[in-house]
């Protein structure tokens, strides 16, 4: 019997001897590294493989980038789909990059890029036993603006060139209890304007009040805060020629029923629109420029996008599975809607494109995803991103975006929005500031941080 | 629980957690807002938990949103499922049970409570027949002065365990006899009672007893001839064969490794191994 085992044995040595690998090229376009530690993580199939080493990126100059490399063998597919993701972190400022490999690999080559990981812009205050649900980011000017529950109460955050390192920011209340900070800005229909107007709110600690005050880019001009004076609403700020500055859909207690109003820039109403509809739960809202109004909403009966103009009937349109959010369009004829279904078994991100007059079903495009059920969705006219549960055992959740082109649909590889590997990372927040340049916030639970990160948008120059 | 199964259930969960937790959280908003969105938090943990297969972990979770938020159903209900999946029957019937009681009007309250008999019948009890000569012999249950039926007794209803069978009829003597029932499975006892006395040709009664008193049993094996000739053992289970074999293999395989090692790029990173 021995001998036999002996024979197999042996014949187990071939294959061990040649075994599958990758090749990865980790490549730097921007930053003078020179002798940086490189952090480097694989995983997939619940296993995870992190290690660090010296690099010393070579090359480099005339367009070209300078690397570093590695080796990873793959002595069995636990998995068809592996992870591999790259740090620089002990530089002035970290990078970072990600790829999905398909094993086996074949002895192929595969390029990392680097690019400009996502910094921490101030602690975000939460109570150990609430989940902070916050809107982070915003388009102002020619950059960001960004809000958020801080320990000194609520922060706001300009951002007129959100590369460089963001200005102190300014607490616009005190209140420590405040929570639910979002923040929206006027959409300017891809016309190339920048958007001069947003809108902060904040819900008080006694959940009794939503507070909201606008901000102009010029930030010569800050509103005082305008009190709500109800429990639960949804703000945004209406494009230009609405004929109003801002609309709240605001969840009534006593019934479950919505009205929304508009609003001028000083918080004056200048109409109410009821919603005779039995809501359990308010998702989102948006103005457009012909001065009606989208909702985003749960009944029982599922969830839906209803559009009120204060003249004709609702319209409503059913949306399948979990309505997450929804985004106007650039040119604003369409409405980008983000849902998670089950289909099979398994979790489908589908963003849905209809017409944002008549709510008329346009195309449906299933993104190449694993979201998590619940989780945050994002989208923006460039962009898409989604909470992700990271296949490393650990069962936290990562974000991960990809880019939308001129007719919502996604192309290319999705990536990773943190750089890092530490616990959840939740609440992602887009905003597209130009042709070349996006931008995301999010909140890392591992350490209680706002962090922001600069995407390049295809054909766009690189970050810095 | 298949994951299928566990996914299904979490459709729509935020719409449905809402539905179910609000109106519970609405009244008490004056005072302070429950902790929904961590009770949500926990949920999504807690399905993703389930999707990879961790149900112990999943359970943490599912009870931690009980925990923050005690009028919602629908924890219990995803729990329930977990235990199920972990094999643990009682504290599912227990899980789904009180998911029943928190909701009695839940619009899958049949659907549940066919589960609640399902794992019971499944798990929890099995059945026992009693095939005893004679027929209408008395059958009793773990020392239970009242009889359960009368033999022949089909598919009794028992909890899972060991239990004592006691068979009894006029004239004869009692079988005792233990039976094990097991979950959604059936036992059988078997049997004849003894008559306690016969009735001997000259027309005298005499008493019968078990007579215990056996002559040893006589166990004689033949062995095998031992002078059979050895038969002729066929290559495969030659020594030299496979000896050869591995050398030959060994030899392949270390030519091999000298000429394929050399394939791997030489970077700086090294070379790491997945997984």
């Amino acid at each position: 019997m021995k001998a036999p085992l002996v024979f197999l044995v042996s014949w187990w040595l071939i294959p061990a001897c040649t075994e599958d690998y990758v090749h990865v090229v980790v490549e730097n376009f921007d930053q003078a590294l020179d002798l940086d530690t490189v952090q480097v993580s694989v995983f997939g199939g619940d296993r995870l493989t992190s290690f660090n080493y010296t690099a010393d990126f070579e090359g480099g100059g005339d367009g070209a980038p300078s690397t570093t490399d590695f080796v990873i063998t793959f002595p069995e597919v636990i998995d068809p789909v592996v992870d591999i993701r790259v740090v620089v972190p002990f530089t002035a400022r970290p990078s970072a990059g990600d790829a999905r490999l398909g094993v086996p690999a074949d002895g192929s080559t595969l390029h990392i890029e680097l690019t400009p990981a996502d910094r921490a812009i101030d602690f975000l205050r939460h109570d150990a036993d609430e989940i902070p649900g916050v809107q982070l980011l915003a388009r102002l000017g020619p950059g960001v603006a960004l809000a958020w529950p801080s320990p000194a109460g609520v922060s706001l955050g300009l951002a007129r060139n959100p590369e460089s390192p963001l200005p102190f920011p300014e607490v616009i209340s005190p209140d420590t209890t405040a929570s639910r900070v979002h923040i929206a800005s006027r959409p300017t229909g891809g016309t190339g304007d920048e958007p001069d107007l947003a809108a902060v709110t904040w819900q008080t600690g006694d959940d009794t009040d939503i507070s909201w005050l606008v901000t102009h880019a010029d930030r010569g001009e800050t509103g005082a805060p305008v009190s709500l004076g109800v429990g639960d609403a949804k703000v945004a700020v209406a494009p230009a020629g609405a004929g109003f500055d801002v609309v709240t859909a605001t969840w009534l207690d006593e019934d479950a029923s919505l009205v929304v109003r508009t609003h001028d820039a000083d918080g004056a109403v200048l109409e109410e629109m009821p919603l005779a509809m039995e809501v359990t739960d308010l998702i989102g809202v948006a103005a457009g420029a012909g001065g009606d109004v989208t909702v985003a909403l749960a009944t029982e009966d599922g969830t839906a996008l209803v559009r009120l103009d204060g003249e004709t009937a609702p319209v409503e349109r059913a949306i399948a599975g979990d309505l997450r959010t929804f985004a106007v369009s650039d040119d604003g004829e369409r409405i980008l809607a983000a849902a998670i279904e089950q289909v099979d078994g398994e979790n489908v991100l589908r963003l849905h494109h209809l017409d944002a007059t008549t709510l008329d079903d346009g195309a449906v495009v299933t993104v190449e995803a694993t979201p998590q059920l619940g989780a945050g969705v994002a989208v923006s006219p460039c962009m898409l991103a989604w909470t992700e549960s990271r296949d490393d055992g650990s069962g936290d959740f990562d974000l991960r975006y990809q880019e939308l082109d001129q007719d919502g649909v996604p192309f290319g590889t999705s990536h990773v929005l943190n750089g890092s590997l530490s616990g959840d990372y939740l609440f992602p927040a887009l905003a597209c500031v130009s042709q070349e340049r996006a931008f995301a916030a999010f909140y890392a639970e591992s350490d209680s941080t706002v962090r922001l990160r600069c995407l390049t948008r295809a054909g766009g120059e690189r970050c810095r | 629980m298949g994951r299928a199964a566990a996914l299904r259930g979490a459709i729509g969960l935020c719409a449905l957690m809402a539905a179910l937790i609000l109106p519970v959280a609405r009244p008490a908003r004056a005072q302070g807002r429950p902790p929904i969105e961590a009770a949500q938090r926990a949920m999504e943990k807690g399905v993703a938990a389930v999707e990879r297969g961790d149900h112990e972990a999943a359970l943490l979770e599912f009870r931690r949103a009980q925990e923050l938020v005690p009028g919602a159903n629908v924890p219990h209900r995803f729990e329930a499922r977990s235990l199920e999946a972990l094999g643990r029957w009682a504290e599912a019937i227990a899980a789904y049970t009180r998911y029943l009681e928190i909701k009695p009007d839940v619009s899958d309250a049949a659907e549940v409570r066919a589960k609640i008999d399902e794992l019971r019948a499944a798990h929890l009890e099995g059945l026992l027949d009693v095939v005893c000569q004679p027929d209408g012999a008395r059958v009793f249950i773990d020392g239970n002065p009242s009889p359960a039926g009368v033999t022949p007794l089909r598919a009794l209803r028992l909890p899972i365990g060991e239990h004592e069978v006691r068979v009894e009829a006029a004239g004869r003597h009692p079988l005792r006899a233990p039976a094990v029932i097991r979950g959604g499975a059936s036992s059988v006892v078997a049997g004849e009672l003894a008559p306690d006395a016969v009735r001997l040709r000259t027309g005298e009664m005499v008493s019968t007893t078990p007579d215990p008193a056996r002559g040893p049993l006589d166990l004689t094996v033949a062995s095998p001839a031992r002078d059979e000739p050895e038969p002729t053992r066929p290559w495969y289970r030659r020594w030299y064969v496979w000896a050869g074999a591995a050398a030959v293999t060994v030899g392949v395989s270390v030519g091999a490794w000298v000429i394929l090692s050399d394939r791997l790029p030489d970077t700086q990173g090294g070379t790491k191994s997945f997984p």
